[in-house]
């Protein structure tokens, strides 16, 4: 870590957020959040794989908070979250491999065709980035669970969370606009 | 635009991990080592307590071969609950020299066993305990299954990256728990008996234990 991270205490950050300290978790995640990004993407060439790597490995860092040990260094634990969660991705990455057969056009019902706003439902849908749109797909229109859309698409359940948590901020932002 | 969103994430994203926070209450490795030997000791007393003591063991109770085993079974249990309570937290390693050394320890002991035969070796003894169907290999593994679940389930709360060893070491120890028990219970010395029904079914066993705590460890906190 270099520039002004080496001013930042990042034990120290990590330990009041085992305390609870909200203020001290969220500089703490603005401040590994750009070393995280760097690192990933280093290694890894699509932007989107990149930021769904870092997310979900700042997801991680969340869920095992706890297992930061007091007077330990935070880097070699951070780092190996991080690199885990990478592994992760490209084993999963490897093993969908060209099995994956992206849908670029959503599905059409005929019911749904006949909704007011549909079409302009269908055009928020489209814009946003495939990923994003391929969970809600799979979560609102399809139907599925989050486990078999999660698996389907071959990420974590909590990165497709995560999609899904966007697309639906950005389908009802669109919604709300055009209601004023 | 935030410093955050410049990266590739969203504040959004940040703010929801900022409002679900916890106070938690933090692991310390040598806090977990502590509670996993105190919960071998009260298991192997508990399994001695449940099995007896065998009649003939307590005349080698305090012979050289019987307490280099006994010693050599103790320390591979606790060596192995510390080497799994450790590769549970990120950032902490394991060489590679105790993946190796730890799972052929069984093997070695049986075969200064096979060699030394400190009880004598017969293998009219190994014939019989072959076609009654190894019951102390079927007692070692049913011993081992109850230590070996809690393990699992403490284990899955902790952050284990390398799930397939960890599970591994997590097998082996409750394996060496159970043979300890198996040490005392069974009065049989002979030295085929020991090493093929005893000692070498610990390595066997675990190897074929970790597949499955790696899938069982795969759905922990850590991997979700």
């Amino acid at each position: 870590m270099s520039g002004q991270n080496d001013a930042i205490d990042f034990a120290a950050l990590m330990q009041a957020t085992q305390a609870g300290d909200q203020d001290a978790y969220r500089r703490l995640l603005e401040a590994v959040q750009p070393m995280l990004h760097r690192y990933v993407r280093r290694r890894i060439s699509s932007p989107e794989a990149t930021e769904d790597i870092c997310q979900d490995a700042l997801l991680t860092v969340h869920r095992v908070r706890h297992t930061f040990e007091a007077g330990r260094p935070f880097e070699p634990w951070f780092y190996a979250i991080a690199r885990s969660r990478l592994i992760d991705h490209v084993r999963r990455a490897k093993r969908i491999g060209l099995h994956e057969v992206q849908s670029e056009t959503l599905p059409e019902t005929a019911s749904d065709q006949d909704l007011p706003g549909w079409d302009r439902f269908l055009e928020v849908l489209e814009a946003l980035p495939p990923a994003q749109r391929e969970a809600f797909s799979l979560l609102k229109i399809d139907g599925l669970s989050t486990a078999e859309a999660a698996e389907k698409v071959g990420v974590s359940v909590s990165a497709l969370k995560v999609r899904a948590h966007r697309a639906y901020k950005s389908v009802r932002r669109a919604v709300l606009e055009d209601g004023d | 635009m935030g410093q955050s969103e410049a990266n590739g994430l969203n504040d959004e994203f940040i703010d929801s991990l900022v409002e679900r926070l916890e106070p938690v209450r933090p692991v310390r490795l040598a806090t977990l080592c502590a509670c996993a030997l105190l919960l071998q000791t009260v298991f192997v007393a508990a399994a001695v307590a449940w099995v007896g003591v065998g009649s003939a063991v307590w005349a080698r109770f305090f012979q050289l071969p019987f307490l280099v085993c006994m010693s050599v079974l103790v320390a591979s249990a606790a060596a192995s609950a510390w080497l799994c309570a450790r590769q549970s937290i990120p950032g902490r390693y394991v060489g590679g020299f105790w993946k190796y050394f730890l799972p052929l320890l069984p093997l070695a002991l049986s075969a200064v066993l096979l060699i030394a035969a400190p009880w004598g070796a017969d293998t009219a003894q190994l014939t019989s305990y072959l076609s009654q169907g190894m019951p102390c290999t079927a007692m070692l593994a049913a011993i081992a299954l109850p230590a070996w679940l809690i393990s699992l389930a403490l284990l899955r709360t902790l952050a284990p990256l390398d799930t397939l060893s960890t599970g591994l070491f997590a097998s082996l120890s409750a394996l060496a728990q159970s043979a300890v028990v198996l040490q005392l219970a069974c009065s049989q010395g002979d030295a085929y008996h020991l090493a093929l029904g005893h000692y070498l079914p610990i390595t066997v066993l675990a190897l074929l234990a970790a597949g499955v705590s790696s899938a069982l460890l795969r759905g922990s906190k850590f991997k979700s």
